[in-house]
């Protein structure tokens, strides 16, 4: 199969095709929420992450190969990164940091420090 | 079983088998387990692309999150091999997981080389979590254009 049909096969719909890509979502002892993305192929300029009220999108695109040549193995599958995730209250929106690295975009979501486990000193 | 009413795409018979392909294809397109490919594969193997072109082949291979010393290619006796481990996430102790589908441990990956490469000049590189590999046919194999002289 030539490169050529396989593009077509992606956008033969009118649309790309999503992919959802493998992700952890891991809690620290410290309370601040780790996730892990894998999107090989992204770049950092192709990449956009949202968060809409509680709503956290991420999309990624990956520059489709213009190299023409016959295909003799092709399992990579075709199309754009996209995964959204619900965040709760507790997660200080303006608080998000992003890391892309070798194709692993890590996350870090902080928590609000209002929520933040807290000692009471009493006082004498 | 409940009836599913026919989708009122366009009647093409062939686009009709194609939609069916796809939603077969779909369904077995389950990215939670890493598979193990070929005979000598025992270990994750990742998803690669295979391009021939004129005057080389490509071989681009989905690496994310791996850095490129953790990397091993080799060419021995016309087999590619590519190897290497992925590290885990350095997380404390007390973590907890909410969900994992990102794999760690060691992967490889053989794939048979036709005889025409040349296997002094192959190049690898490793650019956002893709790793490609170019391997120049040998100048013999190379698709030469004959031009016709007119008389």
């Amino acid at each position: 199969m030539s490169t050529k049909q396989l593009e077509k096969r992606q956008t033969k719909d009118g649309r790309e095709k999503l992919l959802r890509p493998r992700c952890s979502v891991i809690e620290e002892a410290e309370g601040d929420i780790l996730v892990k993305v894998e999107m090989p192929g992204v770049t950092k300029d192709n990449l956009e992450i949202d968060v809409n009220s509680n709503e956290l999108r991420i999309n990624g695109r990956r520059p489709v190969s213009s190299s023409s040549g016959n295909a003799l193995v092709s399992e990579r599958p075709r199309g754009s990164f996209y995964q959204a995730f619900t965040l709760d209250d507790t997660i200080d929106r303006h608080k998000i940091d992003a890391v892309l690295e070798a194709g692993l975009l890590t996350l870090r979501l902080h928590r609000k420090e209002s929520e933040k486990p807290r000692r009471i000193q009493v006082k004498s | 079983m409940a009836l599913i009413r026919y989708r009122d795409r366009d009647l093409e018979p062939v686009n009709t088998f194609d939609w069916l392909q796809e939603q077969i294809n779909d369904l077995f397109d389950f990215p939670r387990f890493p598979e193990i490919r070929g005979l000598f594969d025992r270990t994750v193997s990742p998803a690669i692309d295979v391009v021939e072109h004129p005057d080389k082949f490509t071989v681009e291979c989905d690496l994310p999150g791996i850095s490129q010393k953790d990397i091993d290619i080799s060419i021995a006796a016309g087999v590619l091999t590519i190897k290497g481990e992925k590290k885990g996430e350095n997380v404390t102790d007390n973590a907890k997981y909410y969900r994992k589908e990102t794999w760690e441990g060691s992967f490889q990956r053989t794939i048979s080389l036709p005889a025409a490469i040349d296997p002094d000049k192959v190049e690898a590189s490793y650019r956002d979590g893709v790793l490609m590999i170019e391997l120049p046919k040998k100048e013999e194999a190379k698709t030469r254009r004959i031009e016709l002289k007119a008389k």
